[in-house]
């Protein structure tokens, strides 16, 4: 009994240190976690002006920021894939007044899509296009805007 | 006793492994975008007033009617209206035929006020007067007696 005991001592120890050398290791897996993960928008989406009657509009998402499609910023793990969800149905843009104010925006596209990878830096840009329906005739005129969510899934 | 400490730190290891494995985990960030319009109200046009080209006799030279500033008896004129404040584009015909039955009486070089190009302006009511001349070519020296009449399409948008 007495000659197990420094065997055993050593023993406790090893289970001293080994957890705090594993928890070392985990805390550095987990600092890409820490990194900031987050959809900005840098561009509205801007179907721009249009007289009452006017006919369908489509802004496609383009390959590279124009006046026109949204973009959005992601920023999130270097070098990592990730996968793009945009609106599957349609999104209505409003204005104040009365009348008729309400537009549909349908047929959201985007670019890169389905997936893309970060940059080394963790950046990626994405490009937003839809369509706005016709604009009635009896349409109230004014600023109409609505809101859209974009996410990526790493 | 040694053989427990195995067991321990085999243990020890096994938890630390899946506090690993969530780190591959999916996991999903979103934001939130805006998508704009601006709706402005249609252009329209509205014929007030006919382009009056005074009574001539055959052989008649030809007659100017200028668009002029303001409706007068002769100018041609029109109600636009739309978006207050607005800029809009004038097109104007280049030639056009007066009839009487078969015999015809050309019309050309329409002017108008303001002016054709991207030189209209709706007004802070959203309208404004569009005042239209045009020259009638010369009368021939037989001429068939009568009253010519034709139409001309003015285009105006945004």
């Amino acid at each position: 009994m007495f000659a197990d005991r420094p065997l055993s001592f050593l023993g406790h120890m090893l289970a001293v240190i080994l957890p705090a050398a594993i928890m070392i290791v985990a805390t550095l897996t987990l600092v890409p976690r820490a990194e900031a993960q987050t959809v900005t928008q840098t561009s509205a989406l801007t179907f721009g002006t249009a007289a009452q009657g006017a006919p369908p509009k489509t802004v496609a998402p383009g390959t590279a920021q124009n006046p026109e499609n949204g973009s959005f910023r992601i920023d999130g793990p270097a070098n990592r894939s990730f996968t793009i969800v945009i609106p599957a149905g349609s999104i209505f843009l409003t204005a104040s007044g009365t009348g008729l104010n309400s537009i549909e925006v349908s047929n959201f596209q985007a670019f890169p899509f389905p997936t893309s990878q970060t940059t080394a830096a963790g950046r990626r840009t994405i490009f937003i296009g839809a369509t706005r329906a016709a604009l009635a005739t009896n349409q109230t005129a004014g600023n109409y805007s609505g809101s859209y969510t974009i996410e990526v899934i790493f | 006793m040694r053989t427990m400490n195995k067991m321990k730190l085999v243990a020890t290891g096994l938890v630390a492994a899946s506090l690993v494995i969530p780190l591959n985990q999916a996991f999903a960030v979103s934001g939130t975008g805006t998508a704009r319009q601006v709706v402005v109200a249609a252009i329209a046009i509205a014929n007030v007033s006919d382009l009056l080209f005074p009574q001539a006799s055959p052989g008649a030279v030809a007659a100017t009617v200028v668009p002029g500033a303001t409706e007068n008896a002769n100018n041609g004129s029109f109600n636009v209206t739309g978006q207050a404040s607005t800029a809009y584009t004038i097109t104007l015909p280049t030639t056009i035929n007066m009839t009487n039955g078969a015999n015809t009486i050309a019309v050309n070089t329409f002017v108008s006020f303001p002016a054709a190009g991207a030189n209209g302006l709706l007004n802070a009511t959203g309208s404004q007067l569009l005042l239209v001349g045009a020259t009638r070519a010369a009368l021939a020296a037989n001429q068939a007696l009568g009253t010519y009449t034709g139409t001309y399409t003015v285009d105006v948008v945004y």
